[in-house]
């Protein structure tokens, strides 16, 4: 994954999720359904192969949770995923932009 | 199912499994507590989710396992350079073969030219049997030995090559000062 490919939506979504707030595998899990309307749901295959690009790109990083007695491990956003996330967000704000003016264009006589 | 879960996790190639498995087991069980609570429609799509993306996962995972998928960024004179991890030429495969196709085929060439001169003197000699020229048997045998040689190459390149990657793989993940990290 190299920064100037366009992400995917799961990615994105995992990204967005952990934007806010260091979280867990399942927390993750639940945002993205959420955040998507339960349009995207993950499988936890699909999730730990995304997070484990992520963590080998460096734009996450992956530490042990409060709650010890379970295993758990919190995933945090990098400054470099934040600057990823951000690129991205821009490129999707300018491709939003053309598009409602091309829409726009076509709807004019 | 939680069995048969973790079961499906043994897919997946060993340095993924250690640091993720456990994970994954627990992401799975909430996730399944939560949808025993739907119906069969929905523990089934849940189900059939699950163990697709497993399976899909950890094919994905073998293959970036293999550095078929995935280059590597290192540094190489003070530029970055990509490349993937495996440094064996993985085009030597096919030159193997290509070259295998090539000399079976002279081969046969060669072959074809001695049957057709073998029936001229036949023809020319009616009362004579066919039979073979000499060197037809050492053609047969050099195509015999030269077939071996490519499979027994091909197999130790396989298990050099597989060798080469689990050594180097199970390296790449060891971590000397987990706490140093932190």
């Amino acid at each position: 994954m190299t920064e100037s490919t366009a992400i995917t939506e799961p990615v994105l979504l995992i990204l967005l999720s952990l934007a806010e707030q260091p979280r867990h595998g399942y927390s993750i899990l639940k945002d993205v359904e959420e955040m998507s309307e339960r349009r995207v749901r993950l499988s936890t295959g699909t999730l730990y192969g995304a997070l484990r690009r992520l963590l080998d790109d460096g734009w996450i990083t992956r530490h042990s949770a409060d709650d010890k007695s379970r295993g758990r491990q919190d995933y945090r956003l990098t400054a470099r995923g934040r600057k990823v996330l951000q690129q991205e967000i821009s490129r999707l704000k300018q491709l939003t932009h053309l598009a409602g003016l091309r829409v726009a264009a076509e709807e004019q006589p | 199912m939680t069995v048969f879960y973790r079961c499906l996790l043994n897919l997946y190639p060993p340095a993924h499994r250690y640091k993720f498995a456990d994970e994954m087991v627990d992401v799975f069980v909430e996730a399944e507590a939560e949808a025993k609570c739907t119906n069969l429609l929905g523990r089934t799509a849940f189900y059939f989710r699950e163990f697709t993306g497993v399976l899909s996962g950890a094919l994905r995972e073998q293959f970036c396992a293999i550095d078929v998928c995935e280059p590597q960024e290192t540094k190489f004179g003070g530029t970055m350079i990509r490349q993937t991890r495996c440094r064996f030429p993985r085009s030597s495969t096919a030159m193997m073969t290509v070259v295998l196709i090539i000399v079976l085929g002279m081969i046969a060439k060669i072959q074809g030219v001695s049957h057709f001169y073998g029936r001229v003197i036949t023809s020319e000699l009616p009362h004579q049997p066919f039979q073979w020229p000499s060197y037809y048997g050492l053609i047969s045998g050099i195509a015999v030995v030269f077939l071996l040689a490519w499979a027994v190459g091909l197999a130790v390149w396989a298990i050099a090559y597989a060798m080469r990657r689990s050594a180097a793989q199970q390296l790449g993940d060891f971590e000397a000062w987990p706490q140093a990290r932190q």
